[in-house]
């Protein structure tokens, strides 16, 4: 695995995720403890995660009360299976936010018909990334550098992965939306991704 | 590597594929390294995508965690799968490693086995003991060969015994599926393929396990997504395929 090859390096910036401090106990090492039932450093880990895995849920699932239940469901989540947490495999916020997505996906996918959605979602193809949060510099910075990244993209590009990501589609209904080929959403999500990893400087 | 499999790394990242094509891509994964590492690039990026809309969680989200997890038992860290365990013996000189790996495989069939066991005691409890002794014969006959390969999150092992024309099949680490959908195990031959079982993973992702005693001229095992109730001929491209020891 990883060991023969390139390693997985995580964010540029150790701090990258919203609310974490330099000064703050590295995740993967908070996580190695939590294994250890350290209710303590689950405690810290709430602390450093917790408005990134609400924030994503919710703007995924939209209804308040929901989005509280999924990202419990994850955080708890993270509590029960932080033994299985492998660093070679990717950073601990990447296995988090993989965790919180699949999580918030599941929960809409269940729960709401695919037109219900695509009636919500049909003026909603811009990024809207909320800049109603009073937070610290840090997070300002990452999403700032988020933007430009996206910015970067082609229009198709950006509304693919944001359409799936942000609102939970599947790449066909991207595609339905879109009104293109289904190879080219599936294309477009995987060079926008590509283009997104190298901007933000994350490598695997 | 397969281009049209391949370029499901993006939807993938961003957990965008169906059941079907997900779990297709994740029996993909398991296969290639080069897609492995790109996945994992691909999600540091979309892990960013999501800390980039970070909203402040209700106060008394973290008071009602806290409370929570400490109901909630941990999993026990993942141990060496059967395949380590196996590649451990023989690096050191051994006079049998063949009967090595096929014990440490044995040994894990016998384990899960008892552990569904013990969940389904009270259900059909004859009906156990006849597949118990089935698994029994097929790891006890002198011709069990084992083959074993990595699925999704876990491992898959199969135990053949050719002069008895049986094999044993189990899994650990397989996703949970929606209750619309279930994992169908296939006995591939030239002339096609059987179905050989339905798979239904429990909480941590095993499967009891399934025996087959119409091996016939089959060559591999296969596995698939299928609606509830199973197919009578795979709708989808097996995720996993095992050769068949001869």
């Amino acid at each position: 695995m990883t060991d023969e090859g390139r390693p997985v390096r995580p964010f540029r910036k150790p701090a990258a995720a919203a609310g974490v401090r330099n000064d703050a106990p590295a995740l993967d090492a908070l996580l190695a403890r939590v294994a250890r039932g350290d209710e303590a450093a689950f405690e810290q880990t709430y602390d450093q995660v917790a408005d990134a895995v609400f924030g994503l849920v919710r703007r995924v699932v939209r209804d308040p009360a929901q989005s509280e239940e999924v990202t419990q469901e994850v955080l708890v989540e993270v509590w029960r299976t932080a033994s299985r947490y492998e660093p070679a495999r990717g950073s601990a916020m990447a296995w988090i936010m993989t965790m919180a997505h699949r999580r918030a996906v599941d929960r809409v996918r269940s729960e709401q018909a695919a037109s219900d959605r695509q009636a919500r979602a049909a003026n909603r193809e811009q990024v809207v990334l909320y800049d109603e949060v009073a937070e610290d510099v840090e997070a300002r910075l990452d999403r700032e550098r988020v933007r430009r990244c996206l910015d970067t993209l082609t229009d198709l590009q950006r509304q693919s992965v944001a359409l799936a990501y942000y609102e939970g589609y599947t790449y066909r209904e991207v595609a339905e939306l879109l009104t293109v080929p289904l190879g080219t959403v599936k294309t477009r999500m995987r060079d926008g991704m590509i283009r997104m990893r190298d901007c933000l400087g994350v490598e695997a | 590597m397969n281009d049209d499999l391949h370029t499901l790394a993006g939807a993938y990242a961003l957990d965008a594929l169906p059941e079907d094509d997900r779990a297709r891509f994740e029996g993909h994964l398991a296969r290639c390294e080069a897609c492995l590492q790109e996945v994992r690039g691909l999600r540091e990026a979309s892990g960013q995508l999501g800390v980039a809309v970070a909203a402040p969680a209700p106060a008394r989200l973290r008071t009602q965690t806290l409370a929570r997890i400490a109901e909630v038992r941990q999993l026990p860290p993942a141990v060496p799968e059967v395949a380590d365990l196996a590649a451990e013996r023989a690096r050191r000189p051994r006079r049998r490693p063949l009967l090595a790996y096929g014990l440490a495989a044995a040994c894990l069939i016998v384990a899960l086995f008892s552990s569904f066991l013990a969940v389904r005691w009270q259900q059909d409890l004859s009906h156990e003991r006849a597949t118990a002794q089935a698994v029994a014969a097929v790891l006890s006959a002198p011709d069990a060969r084992t083959v074993t390969a990595p699925v999704q999150g876990g491992s898959a092992t199969v135990v053949v015994s050719q002069s008895r024309s049986s094999m044993v099949f189990a899994s650990s680490g397989l996703r949970q599926l929606p209750e619309s959908r279930t994992y169908e195990l296939w006995l591939m031959s030239p002339a096609g393929a059987r179905p050989a079982g339905l798979l239904r993973p429990d909480a941590d992702g095993r499967t009891n396990p399934v025996v087959n005693g119409t091996l016939g001229d089959a060559r591999q095992v296969g596995l698939t997504v299928e609606p509830a109730g199973g197919s009578p001929q795979p709708t989808s491209t097996p995720f996993l395929v095992l050769d068949l020891p001869a």
